[in-house]
């Protein structure tokens, strides 16, 4: 217990040594309420009490922040001899030491924090932007999120400084804790994309991705990502990453005691503190690079035998890697061929986790039996004026009777050759794929097929499970803070609807929706746009006008919209035509402009403008019949004549 | 009692100390002496705690040196000892203040001023004798049982070193403070030391075997 007698004693000097960081974060937090009180009016449109969420940004980014720069000025004394020699010479015991050290950074920080987010909640509620009641528990979550996250990234900044024992090798090392699990995971994605065509994403990968990279579990505890507001922040959506970071920081704190313990003051030889970290480093190192490598020699071959790339990538890659490595790791170009043990363990390591990538991607690649599956939900990538791919996945659920005429359909286009070799000279459409299986995993798949394969589509679009799943007008409850807008692509209005009857118009629209067909989404080119817009910054939802939505074209009849207006009924003054040549590579797709016209004389204009249509309006892009290589700018005078507006056209018939 | 027991400390490969046993009594002025990269300061910052040796143990009145009990009778004064810019020797009065409980702030203050030591003063603007001088007051004022000084009379004209000599002898004498010394000062050594200590090459010598050694290098 000696020493702890003098604890205040040393707390008061540590914080003396810490006067810097105390005048920073008091300068910076209050700052953010100084510069927010000064905010005559927040913007039309957004979120008033999204300023007092725990995912305000400005906050955040201050606790990611001091953070960093707090753990590595936490314990400045142990890199500098004469300031070890004071500090150790003192009589306190380094747990002692350590401790002193983390509570002065905790409350450095959260001191102001909790002050400023208070203040910052007083400035909200004097201008009107929240209520007390509705945000108060919010205010309080966030600074509970935003310092466990402080203490997340301080830890981790420390670890990376007590590591490392010069200051490069330090930032390096904090970039390798900090972004490392995030590239490492993309990385196996890239990975199991060139081995495994079929592969969209995993359920275990999703789940690390927001778990394990530091930046992401902070930013999901947070909830930044959702722009949720004070009110809207629900402790249950965040619960889990909150629960994981403060378990993390306690990890970390842990271990940076036992290193804090154990730590020598004298200089090694080497860049890192203890043998194993290099070890640690070069393994960490490696295996990203030799995935990063791998992935792109994989690219490259063009669909080469997976098996080859990857002994290709082992033979030359990992000697390259190591050489790479070795320089680094000892700050010396002359130890590019050295370590030769280390050579044949790397082989070794990276042997077992290319394997490990090949078996992943063969067993990832096996199609679920119907038997085994409880739903599914299919997303056609090109079906643009559905909801976003991954929100389709989310809310579709196709089963029985759905699940089988969908299971009737993969059958076919899994048959494609294409699903194992891109397809360059047909032009190829994309699904992804979502299975619920009995077992309670989820699997994805991603499947390219030719336009053939479109053809049996129709008996999937036509299910309710599928319509549902796809269009977010199905989902949309309240339309109390929404306005209607419609556009043909040349002209648009904001519809003159109360609540009452925008939820009549909404009904006219669903009902035309049901009766979609997918022949109709292949063959037929849409006369316009609605727009169901969020005044409150709650995500807008559109959608296209098929000629045979007649419900919905009936009613903007009645609301005087000519929704027949086509280009050419417009007073045309010019069209320029641009005709475009693409080359296509494996890795990239060039198009650039081989000549253009422009025409003026009214009867060419009139003839040409017949087969024209905005280009707005090609969401679904499904028709076969639109050419691509020719874009039409088309000046035209709107319905009251006085303005010349322009517009860029696609025609209709095949390049 | 300072007992250091079979240490060895490693810098990588380079062995600096080598199975090492040293017994200072209480009240003893203990003087060690070795040429440069013998080891000296290393096994100094071992006793004080700074440095963890690879082999053997340090104990203090029987307590290990890791415990914050065995340290808070032992003063560390290292050869270049940490002060901030904007200390003054009243600042670091306070700082050790903070740790020592016995720490004889009237005691310190006099002694800078037989010193001639300003005692508001920037320490950055005293000359590296009025530094060490300064520090030395603080040693002996903190009124701990040991005392572990790093080459104290380094830098010091023979007036100063004559001081320090006698404060050192007097704190010794008077307070029954042991203390260890390292320092390349033969003379001022054989002046204050009770005992003495021979290092060489990680290697305590006895005074027969230092004496065969130097009288080897004069031949």
């Amino acid at each position: 217990m000696d020493g702890w007698k003098r604890f205040p004693g040393l707390l008061r000097e540590d914080l003396k040594s810490k006067l810097g960081f105390v005048a920073a974060s008091w300068y910076v937090l209050g700052m953010f309420c100084l510069l927010f009180s000064m905010k005559k009016a927040v913007p039309a449109g957004e979120i008033r009490s999204f300023y007092v969420g725990a995912g305000n940004t400005s906050f955040f980014l201050s606790a990611i922040l001091f953070g960093v720069i707090m753990g590595a000025g936490a314990f400045r004394f142990l890199y500098v001899q004469s300031k070890a020699d004071l500090y150790f010479g003192i009589p306190f015991t380094r747990s002692q030491l350590f401790t002193a050290g983390i509570l002065n950074n905790f409350f450095i920080f959260s001191v102001p924090l909790v002050l400023c987010r208070f203040l910052f909640f007083k400035i909200s509620l004097s201008m009107g932007y929240c209520e007390y009641e509705d945000n108060i528990f919010c205010v309080w979550m966030g600074c509970l999120v935003l310092i466990v996250g402080f203490l997340f990234v301080m830890n981790l900044s420390m670890l990376a400084f007590f590591l490392a024992q010069n200051t490069g090798y330090r930032i390096g090392l904090l970039a390798l804790l900090m972004l490392g699990p995030d590239a490492g995971i993309r990385l196996s994605e890239k990975m199991l994309e060139a081995l495994s065509p079929s592969f969209y994403r995993s359920e275990f990968l999703d789940l690390l991705k927001r778990y394990v990279p530091p930046l992401s579990l902070l930013e999901n505890a947070a909830g930044v990502k959702e722009y949720v507001d004070g009110v809207n922040w629900k402790a249950g959506d965040h619960l889990s990453y909150l629960l994981v970071m403060i378990g993390g920081t306690g990890i970390l704190l842990c271990i940076n005691l036992v290193i804090f313990n154990i730590r020598p003051v004298e200089r090694k030889s080497g860049m890192f503190t203890f043998r194993f970290v290099e070890h640690l480093v070069r393994y960490s190192c490696g295996i990203l690079a030799a995935l990063w490598f791998t992935g792109g020699l994989k690219v490259f071959s063009a669909g080469g035998n997976p098996v080859v790339v990857m002994v290709i990538s082992l033979v030359m890659g990992v000697p390259v890697i190591h050489g790479l490595l070795n320089m680094v790791i000892a700050f010396d170009a002359k130890k590019f061929f050295t370590g030769k043990w280390n050579l044949l363990a790397e082989f070794l390591v990276m042997a077992v986790v290319l394997g490990g990538f090949l078996f992943w991607g063969k067993m990832g690649s096996q199609i679920p039996k119907e038997r085994e599956t409880v739903s599914m939900a299919i997303a056609l990538t090109d079906l643009g004026s559905g909801d976003d791919s991954s929100q389709v996945l989310e809310n579709m659920c196709l089963t029985g009777e759905e699940l089988s005429r969908a299971y009737d359909w993969l059958g076919l286009i899994t048959g494609y050759e294409g699903n194992s070799a891109p397809l360059v000279e047909e032009r190829t459409y994309e699904a992804l794929v979502k299975y619920e299986l009995q077992n309670g995993r989820t699997k994805y798949f991603k499947y390219r097929f030719p336009g053939s394969g479109l053809e049996g589509f129709g008996e999937v679009f036509d299910q309710e499970g599928f319509k549902r799943g796809t269009y977010e007008a199905f989902r949309m409850d309240s339309l109390k803070y929404y306005e209607v807008r419609w556009t043909n692509g040349l002209e648009s209005y904001t519809l003159d609807l109360d609540e009452e009857e925008r939820r009549d118009f909404l009904k006219a629209y669903q009902q035309d929706l049901e009766e979609l067909t997918f022949e109709e989404v292949c063959r037929q080119i849409p006369v316009g746009r609605l727009t169901f817009a969020s005044t409150k910054n709650q995500g807008d939802v559109s959608g296209l006008l098929y000629p045979g939505y007649d419900k919905t074209l009936t009613y903007l009849s009645q609301l005087n919209i000519n929704t027949d207006k086509k280009v050419s009924d417009y007073e045309l003054t010019q069209i320029v035509v641009e005709k475009y040549m693409s080359t296509e590579g494996f890795l990239y797709d060039v198009r650039y402009l081989e000549s253009q016209k422009t025409i003026t004389d009214q009867i060419k204009m009139t003839e040409m403008s017949l087969n024209l249509f905005p280009e707005e309006l090609w969401i679904d892009r499904l028709q076969d019949h639109v050419g691509r290589d020719m874009e039409y700018f088309v000046t035209y005078r709107d319905s009251a004549g006085k303005t010349v507006k322009k517009v860029k056209c696609l025609a209709l018939g095949k390049e | 009692m300072i007992e250091v027991c079979d240490i060895t400390k490693r810098f990588g490969n380079f062995i600096c100390l080598d199975h090492v046993t040293v017994m200072i009594p209480d009240g003893a002025v203990y003087g060690l002496v070795g040429e440069n990269g013998a080891g000296k300061s290393t096994l100094l910052r071992l006793i004080a705690g700074v440095y963890r040796a690879d082999e053997g143990e340090i104990r203090i009145d029987g307590k290990k040196v890791s415990e914050a009990a065995a340290k808070r009778d032992v003063f560390y004064m290292p050869d270049r000892q940490h002060y901030e810019r904007n200390d003054t020797p009243l600042t670091i009065g306070s700082f050790y203040r903070n740790f020592y409980p016995g720490f004889a702030m009237e005691e310190y203050c006099y002694l800078l001023e037989k010193f001639g030591l300003n005692e508001s003063a920037l320490v950055d603007s005293f000359s590296k004798g009025m530094k060490k001088q300064m520090f030395v007051a603080a040693a002996i004022c903190a009124n701990t049982k040991y005392l572990l000084c790093d080459e104290v009379f380094d830098g010091l004209d023979p007036k100063i070193r004559q001081e320090v000599n006698a404060l050192l002898t007097s704190a010794a004498k008077g307070r029954k403070l042991t203390v260890l010394i390292v320092s390349h000062y033969l003379e001022e050594l054989d002046k204050i030391c009770t005992q003495k200590g021979f290092l060489h090459r990680g290697k305590i010598l006895s005074k027969k075997e230092w004496d065969m050694l130097l009288a080897g290098e004069e031949k």
